[in-house]
């Protein structure tokens, strides 16, 4: 697990080279269990991922599956009841500025401007001003929202709030970006949108992101690698690498390689087996 | 003639104020018909006329003022008192469930006891001046106070403090830099509504043991059957409670622009 | 939909059976037509009329009376000025104000002169009235009290501005001297013997000061004289019944008023010495018998209303005060009855 080095090749033009010492987050048999009245409810059963640096990581599984769940639990607003997390070979327990977030329903807040929102985590670690200026101000041009600084949350779209609160994440320069389902509020225009920006935000730092969605189009695009997890009782069901081109534009999603990947994804994700890794 | 019955609908905004207008005249006719008719005796149903005759002359003469400011300074006094001491209460129950467990079930069965009860008690503990009046206006509201302030808090979305968590904020943080301004607005309407509870239980201390103030006021009227005074009183409280209530929510829109359904 | 009109139906009910039961309490006799009711409230000679409720006196006219008691006096004055009682206990002072406002009545009989009943209580600290200046002085705005609390500065030559008056119940009064919260109060029994219990309190003024100044009155509004003549005569003589069954028998007549008062008999004896009780002849001769001093009824009255509008209580003074008296019915009573002399209160204290 720990300390291997791994040249990873492609099909398509690019190379990606990952940079692996450590992996970065190691999930061990992840169990999640609710206990009401008489009767135990397994949501997770077990999982067991690994997440390395720099990865795009999507996990995309039936509604209720949990995958929400595993996503708190890393990042220590939810505590697994058997099973690790390990973050950069510390076990994961509470929050922390290391594990930033972007939810599914907008959290920004609502009495902060759009630059006092992304200055939010710079001020808690009390990042000197003009540094923290220089900042927010990277990334309001990253989310290209510079005009729209000084406006309050409820003047702005979905869209726009969204933007906001992962710039706000990413300002704080976490280890680690996790995303739940974070454009699944989004109309479909809007969501397209989102999703080209998101990678290409990703590529200027390629910080390691963890991504729910149920959106298998949006996992493929966005992701280096894909994990399928099952229904309750939850596990992986399979870990499918997307070896396609580094950038991308919407128009890869008609190419024949992106729909060979979602066809599999979908086949994966209905199949009734559990089937452990399978690799492509 | 359909768009009136429309649910939800707006209607133009001359009708509505010409609508809200006709109900004040209508009340208005209807009151001077039945005190002018004859029908009711002066000491029943007072005239219009000799209500505003009244209020003529009380504003006029400058001798209410002296009233409306010993009134509006002993509910402005028990009132920032209760604010004071209920709000942080208010956000520890709505934070902290041990401090919940703590505080509330107290505070809800006072809250049910009826305040004007407390009168005569009050009495015996704090006298009849300022100070008495001052603690029957802090017993009434402080009570409604903490758990609607508690409420407040526990409206705050939870993903607002997760998402605080995860930018790095501990504890304290959350409380001070998340929670309280995310109540600010809502915590303010509420000190709106206690300001309405405030002058009614203004009004029974004056009435009971005063020898100023609004309340005050009535009570010699009715002493001297005075109804035009009686109603003129009441009047004037009216308009002195509707006004702090439109500043209260004025307030809350000039101090807090961003928040949700505001303008 | 029906749940809703059950749930409404079941409240309306309770709620209005709360409002009946709420009522204040009845004191009824015998069957007879229609209700009278009597408005008393805490004070020795109004007492009297509890004899008459627990010795069934109301019973040999057959009489149909509710005697509603007002635990606060202003409470009865209320209710009586807004048509709500027939007839009403009242202090002759507290009669000119509702007349002024056209309110219609007559006094029908005087119940007594307060001689002692009322008093001007202080701290011990404060040894005469001009000690009481800038001081906390409580009592019931408007009324009797009122006016007796500014006889009592006058006899001291201060005014109501020389000190800090603040308006209170007599009831309340009574409780806040006894807790210490005011330096002095005007009160009458049973509040007075209620604040002079406490040893850090005594009396600075009295009635029996002022002898006359204070007289009580049985009123009747001129609906009930006007509707049946009867009824007021014959109430009248149940109050005389229990005078002289109070003459007959002290010891009950004592403990019936006792009851009514929730004190103890000896109590109540020394509260009943500050009431000087009238007899027919006393009545006839205060309301009828022209002087130029408070046996005189009609001066008293005039003599109150000059004060009254010199501290701007009222605004005009009668011109004819024996216009708010109807010496008809003591005429008619004495007639018909044999007299008698009333129960020696003061006397009967001592015992």
């Amino acid at each position: 697990m720990f300390g291997r080095k791994k040249k990873v090749q492609t099909r398509s033009d690019a190379v990606i080279e990952a940079h692996v010492a450590n992996s970065k987050i190691v999930v061990s048999n992840l169990r999640k269990a609710y206990v009401t009245k008489r009767m135990e409810t397994v949501a997770i059963a077990d999982v067991s991922i690994e997440i390395l640096d720099n990865e795009f990581v999507s996990i995309v599984g039936p509604s209720g599956c949990g995958k929400s769940t595993l996503l708190r639990i890393l990042a220590g607003l939810d505590e697994a009841t058997g099973g690790t997390a390990i973050l950069d070979d510390k076990l994961i327990d509470d929050p922390g500025a290391d594990r930033g977030m972007v939810f599914q329903t907008y959290t920004l807040f609502p009495w902060l401007t759009v630059e006092e929102n992304i200055h939010f985590g710079l001020k808690i670690r009390k990042i000197p001003k003009k540094q923290a200026d220089e900042i927010v101000d990277r990334y309001l041009e990253i989310i290209k929202l510079k005009p729209f600084r000084k406006s309050y949350p409820k003047e702005l779209s979905g869209g726009m709030q969204q933007r906001v609160a992962i710039a706000r994440a990413l300002a704080n320069s976490p280890k680690v970006l996790l995303m739940d389902e974070p454009f699944g509020a989004l109309d479909s225009q809007t969501k397209s949108e989102m999703q080209l920006l998101m990678r290409q935000i990703w590529q200027v730092d390629k910080p390691t992101v963890v991504f729910i969605t149920h959106d298998i189009e949006e996992a493929v695009f966005l992701s280096t690698r894909v994990y399928v997890m099952s229904g309750q009782p939850s596990v992986i069901k399979a870990n499918i690498p997307i070896y396609l081109s580094y950038r991308r534009s919407l128009e890869l999603k008609d190419t024949t390689e992106f729909i060979e990947y979602r066809h599999k994804i979908t086949a994966l994700l209905h199949d009734k087996e559990a089937n452990a890794d399978v690799e492509s | 003639m359909r768009k009136l019955f429309r649910i939800r609908t707006k209607i133009d905004i001359k009708l509505y104020n010409a609508l809200a207008l006709g109900v004040f005249l209508l009340v208005l006719i209807l009151w001077t018909m039945l005190s002018e008719g004859g029908s009711i005796s002066q000491i029943f149903l007072p005239s219009p006329k000799s209500v505003l005759t009244y209020l003529i002359h009380v504003f006029g003469s400058g001798q209410i003022w002296p009233d409306i400011g010993i009134s509006a300074y002993r509910i402005f006094m028990g009132f920032v008192i209760a604010a004071v001491i209920g709000i942080p209460l208010g956000i520890l129950a709505g934070t902290f469930n041990f401090a919940e467990a703590l505080i509330q079930p107290l505070t809800e069965f006072i809250r049910y006891m009826p305040v004007p009860a407390f009168v005569p008690l009050i009495m015996v503990w704090f006298g009849i001046d300022e100070s008495a009046k001052i603690a029957l206006i802090f017993l009434g509201t402080l009570f409604q106070l903490i758990p609607m302030v508690a409420d407040n808090v526990r409206a705050v979305p939870e993903d607002l403090l997760s998402a605080a968590y995860t930018l790095g904020a501990k504890r304290i943080t959350v409380i001070m830099k998340v929670i309280i301004p995310a109540i600010a607005p809502r915590t303010m309407d509420t000190l709106r509504i206690m300001i309405g509870w405030a002058w009614t239980y203004l009004i029974v201390a004056e009435l009971v043991a005063a020898n100023s103030g609004l309340g005050y006021n009535i009570l010699k009227a009715q002493r001297y059957l005075k109804t035009d005074a009686i109603f003129g009183g009441i009047l004037i409280i009216g308009c002195l409670g509707l006004l702090t209530d439109r500043l209260f929510a004025l307030a809350n829109r000039k101090l807090f622009p961003w928040a949700e359904g505001g303008k | 939909m029906k749940k809703i009109i059950g749930l409404l139906l079941t409240l309306t009910l309770v709620i209005s059976l709360g409002g009946c039961g709420s009522a204040p309490p009845a004191s009824s006799s015998a069957s007879s037509s229609k209700k009278i009711t009597i408005g008393t409230s805490p004070y020795p000679a109004w007492y009297v009329w509890y004899i008459a409720k627990e010795e069934n006196l109301f019973q040999k006219y057959d009489l149909n009376v509710d005697l509603v008691y007002f635990p606060v006096y202003s409470d009865s004055l209320q209710a009586f000025n807004t048509g709500k009682l027939d007839m009403l206990n009242i202090a002759a002072c507290d009669m000119i104000a509702p007349y002024n406002q056209g309110v219609k009545f007559k006094a029908v009989m005087i119940n007594d002169n307060s001689n002692g009943a009322d008093g001007l209580v202080a701290n011990t600290k404060y040894k005469s009235i001009n000690d009481l200046k800038g001081q906390n002085v409580v009592t019931e705005y408007g009324t009797i009290e009122h006016f007796f609390l500014l006889k009592a500065l006058e006899s001291a030559g201060m005014k109501e501005t020389d000190i800090k008056y603040t308006n209170m119940t007599v009831n309340d009064s009574g409780t806040a001297m006894l807790a210490g919260k005011v330096s002095a109060a005007c009160v009458w029994e049973p509040s007075l013997s209620l604040a002079l219990g406490s040893k850090d309190n005594h009396l600075l003024y009295s009635s029996a000061n002022t002898p006359g100044l204070i007289p009580d009155l049985l009123i009747a509004s001129d609906d009930l004289i006007n509707k049946d003549r009867k009824d007021v005569t014959n109430l009248t003589n149940v109050y005389l019944d229990a005078l002289e069954f109070y003459n007959q028998n002290p010891a009950k007549a004592v403990a019936d008023m006792a009851k009514q008062a929730d004190v103890s008999v000896d109590v109540m004896k020394q509260m009943m010495a500050g009431s000087k009780l009238f007899s027919v002849k006393d009545n006839i001769s205060a309301m009828t018998e022209k002087q130029d001093s408070y046996k005189y009824l009609p001066y008293t009255l005039n003599d109150t209303a000059k004060f009254l509008q010199s501290v701007k209580m009222i605004d005009k003074i009668p011109s004819k005060p024996e216009d708010m008296l109807d010496t008809s019915f003591m005429q008619e009573i004495s007639k018909t009855r044999k007299d008698f002399t009333p129960p020696d209160t003061k006397a009967l204290a001592q015992k």
